[in-house]
């Protein structure tokens, strides 16, 4: 975690993460479709891994919710 | 009640010790804020009660921070709730008003008003009217809380699809002092047009109430919608309170935690 090329970055940003997770699940956004990794620009294969396993773990969960927003809107 | 804030008011003023009291009066049938800076001339005070407890509050604190920009050297009075001196806490906090320059003189707020706002510490730590009354938990939360996912997501949606992009909200938020806000910053959010962006505009006023409100309910009696803005509000400092026992307001000069850098959220953290 001490490793940010900006000092405090990460430690900011998981903070800001782990908040905005919470507060998406309570405003009916499933947390999961916000992830947060540190991976350094030298780890190109952990970094496509990543990708790899979020857009399954994204797949499962199917389309976001918000994309129903302008039926719903339309519909009301 | 007012007799009682009147008599500290008198006293304030003719003492020299302020140069000014912001708090409310009633003229001609309307209620709103006034700066009274003749001892002899507090009769058209009033508490902030229209056909209700508390139902003609006013952001004072708000209207403070630029009388005392204007008049830095003088000292005013302010009428303070238990939510407004949570509100000064923040704004000395955030260097928006300075103690030194502020007097408050507080009211305890009577159990319906408490129970409505669903506040839970409705008197400031010092006030000269009012009695203390017990703090309440939030049910509206709760509600949420129990619905499932797609419960709450049909619920946010009903409400934020009412809204009209006032900003009534924010310039009503005794708490909101950015000169550049978020809310109008094209790179942010797109402005211009209505309806805003669904949930975009709503959610980022929320985070940005994250170390900053104060749970007054201004916000709920300014939307022109009827938007429960408040329990949105309250979710976020019980979500930040969970973490890391922290509120807003509660202790002078405590930093909110995500403006503390250097810090882990947990041991659990992001790896």
């Amino acid at each position: 975690m001490g490793e940010c090329h900006y000092l405090y970055g990460n430690y900011a940003t998981d903070k800001r993460v782990r908040f905005l997770r919470k507060l998406l699940g309570f405003s009916g956004i499933e947390e999961d479709r916000l992830r947060v990794r540190w991976i350094s620009s030298a780890e190109g294969p952990e970094f496509a891994e990543e990708i790899r396993d979020f857009v399954k773990a994204l797949r499962e969960l199917g389309p976001s919710p918000l994309k129903s927003i302008e039926q719903r809107l339309k519909a009301a | 009640m007012i007799e009682k804030v009147k008599e500290r008011v008198r006293e304030l003023l003719s003492s020299g010790e302020i140069k000014g009291f912001l708090g409310l009066s009633n003229k001609y049938g309307h209620t709103g804020p006034h700066l009274f800076g003749d001892a002899e001339d507090l009769d058209s005070m009033v508490i902030g009660d229209w056909n209700g407890p508390g139902d003609a509050r006013y952001t004072l604190n708000k209207q403070l921070i630029h009388i005392a920009r204007q008049y830095p050297d003088d000292v005013f009075g302010v009428l303070v709730r238990g939510c407004d001196e949570r509100g000064l806490n923040v704004l000395y906090t955030w260097n928006q008003l300075n103690p030194d320059k502020v007097v408050p003189v507080g009211i305890a707020c009577p159990e319906e008003l408490a129970r409505a706002c669903e506040c839970r510490q409705p008197w400031p730590e010092a006030f000269v009217a009012g009695e203390k009354v017990k703090g309440f938990d939030s049910d509206s939360v709760a509600r949420l809380d129990a619905l499932d996912i797609t419960g709450r997501f049909d619920a946010w949606i009903k409400e934020f699809s009412k809204c009209i992009k006032c900003y009534g909200c924010r310039d009503v938020c005794p708490m909101c002092f950015c000169n550049e806000c978020s809310l109008e910053d094209n790179d942010l959010v797109t402005t211009g047009s209505i309806p805003p962006e669904i949930p975009v505009f709503h959610l980022t006023r929320a985070i940005h109430m994250v170390g900053r409100c104060i749970d007054c309910g201004l916000c709920n009696e300014a939307c022109p919608a009827d938007i429960p803005l408040r329990t949105l509000y309250k979710k976020v400092a019980d979500i930040i309170d969970d973490e890391y026992q922290y509120r807003p307001g509660q202790e002078l000069y405590a930093k909110s935690p995500l403006n503390i850098l250097m810090q882990p959220a947990s041991a659990d953290s992001a790896e």
